[in-house]
C-alpha cells in the first residue's frame, strides 16, 4: 500500500500553513488518519501540509472563560490533562478509548474532530460539552459550534483554506458533569464505535436545568441528540426521566447499517448508551 | 522415507554406490567392507549440512508417524472458559479461561 506521489510542505510557524493550505491540499497533524486513507488511496490529496513542526501549539490552558485545546494536542494529553478531567471529563475518557497506545502518542485531538470519522470517540464528547472550534485561514478567524462542525462522512465544516487551531470548552460550573461510552468493534471499549454516546448535564436543586448528548457510530456522522436534552430538561434526572429521554436518542439520525451492526442493532446500543452516559453524568454532578 | 534419503547420504560419505549400502548394527557399511562404515550421527548431521549434500538431495532427515492405538483413549485434557455477556449491548467480556491437563496412566506419546 502505497500513497499516490503528493507533494509534502512542513511548514514552522502557523502563517506559512496558512499560506499553504489551499484547494486540493489537507492539513496533517499526527497522520494517525490521514496517512491510512492515503495508502489505501481512498483520498490522494496532491498536497500535504504537515503542521506538526509548528511550535506552541500542544498545551492545553486555563484561559479564564474558557479551556483551550490547540491543533497539536495529543490524544495521551487530551486523556491525562487534569485541566480536561475537571472540566470536560467526557473528553478525558472518549481520548483515553481512542485508537491504541501508538495512535494515542502520535494523532491528535483537534485532527479527529477535523477528520470527522462517524465512529470516532471525541468529536461526540466535544459536541456533549459545547465546545466550540476555532478555524483559522489567512483571511482571519472563525468560529464554529461543535453540533455544526461534522457535517457529512469524513467532511468536517472547514473549508478547504482553514486550520483547525484550537478548540474550546466553558469551564465546568456547579452541578455541571459530562461522561463517555461506547461498545468497541472488537467489543469493550476496544476499536472505532459502533455505537457511542458522550452526556453533559447541569443539574440544580434536584431538576435537570440543560442537558446535551453526542452520539457517535450512527448515521454519516457524529451528531448532536438535541431531543434526548430536550426530554430531559425539566426532570429530576431519575433512571425513569433518563430511560425516557435516550427513546428519543435517534429523533434527528437516520442510522445507517455497516459492517459492524444492523440497523436495529446500532439504534438499541446508541439508546443503551445515551442512557448510560446519562446516568453517568448525573451520579458524578 | 527417511531409509531412502539416508541410504544416499551414507552412499555419498562412504563414496559408494546406493544399491551397495547396508544397515546394520546401529551404523551403515558398504555390503562386503564393514570397515567402510558411518554411524547414524554422521548421517543425521551432513543432513542438515546442504552445502556437503549432492545436488539432488535437500536437506533435512525427518519422518512422520500417525499413532493409532487399539481403544479410544482418554483426553488428556479441555479447555473451560468463563465470559460475561451484557444483555444490553450483546458485548462478551472473557473473565477466565483455563486449559487443564491430565496426565493419561497409559499413555506412551
Amino acid at each position: 500500500m502505497y500513497p499516490r506521489q503528493f507533494e509534502y510542505v512542513a511548514p514552522s510557524t502557523l502563517e506559512e500553513a496558512l499560506a499553504a493550505v489551499g484547494e486540493g491540499s489537507k492539513v496533517m497533524a499526527g497522520g494517525m488518519s490521514l496517512i491510512p486513507l492515503m495508502k489505501t488511496r481512498l483520498f490522494s490529496p496532491p498536497v500535504v501540509v504537515d503542521i506538526g513542526r509548528i511550535p506552541g501549539l500542544d498545551a492545553i490552558s486555563d484561559e479564564g472563560d474558557y479551556i483551550s485545546l490547540p491543533a497539536l494536542v495529543r490524544h495521551a494529553t487530551t486523556a491525562s490533562d487534569p485541566l480536561i478531567a475537571t472540566h470536560a471529563s467526557a473528553l478525558a475518557t472518549a481520548a483515553s478509548l481512542t485508537g491504541d497506545v501508538q495512535v494515542r502518542n502520535r494523532g491528535t485531538s483537534c485532527g479527529s474532530l477535523a477528520h470527522s470519522d462517524v465512529a470516532a470517540d471525541q468529536p461526540a464528547a466535544v459536541i456533549a460539552l459545547g465546545g466550540t472550534m476555532i478555524a483559522r485561514s489567512t483571511a482571519g478567524k472563525r468560529e464554529i459550534r461543535a453540533s455544526e462542525f461534522c457535517v457529512d462522512a469524513l467532511t468536517s465544516a472547514l473549508e478547504p483554506d482553514e486550520i483547525l487551531v484550537e478548540i474550546r470548552f466553558p469551564k465546568t460550573g456547579p452541578g455541571e458533569a459530562s461522561a463517555y461510552d461506547k461498545l468497541g468493534r472488537r467489543g469493550g471499549h476496544s476499536d472505532y464505535a459502533v455505537a457511542g454516546a458522550a452526556a453533559w448535564v447541569k443539574k440544580s436543586n434536584g431538576t435537570v436545568e440543560d442537558a446535551r448528548v453526542g452520539l457517535t457510530g450512527v448515521g454519516t456522522r457524529p451528531s448532536l441528540a438535541l431531543g434526548v436534552g430536550q426530554a430531559l430538561i425539566g426532570t429530576d434526572g431519575s433512571d425513569e426521566a433518563v430511560k425516557a429521554a435516550a427513546e428519543r436518542a435517534l429523533d434527528d439520525v437516520t442510522v445507517l447499517e455497516d459492517l459492524y451492526g444492523s440497523v436495529e442493532y446500532k439504534t438499541h446500543l446508541a439508546k443503551v448508551f445515551v442512557a448510560r452516559a446519562l446516568r453517568q453524568a448525573l451520579a458524578s454532578v | 522415507m527417511s531409509r531412502e534419503k539416508a541410504t544416499k547420504i551414507a552412499a555419498h560419505l562412504l563414496e559408494a554406490s546406493a544399491e551397495d549400502i547396508v544397515f546394520a548394527d546401529g551404523a551403515v557399511h558398504v555390503a562386503g567392507s564393514e570397515e567402510k562404515s558411518v554411524d547414524w550421527s554422521a548421517i543425521a548431521k551432513t543432513a542438515y549440512q546442504a552445502h556437503t549434500l549432492p545436488e539432488d538431495v535437500e536437506s533435512g532427515l525427518e519422518a512422520q508417524a500417525v499413532f493409532s492405538p487399539g481403544r479410544a483413549p482418554w483426553p488428556f485434557g479441555t479447555h473451560l472458559a468463563m465470559v460475561e455477556v451484557d444483555p444490553d449491548t450483546g458485548d462478551v467480556k472473557l473473565l477466565e479461561y483455563k486449559r487443564v491437563w491430565a496426565a493419561m496412566q497409559e499413555a506412551r506419546a
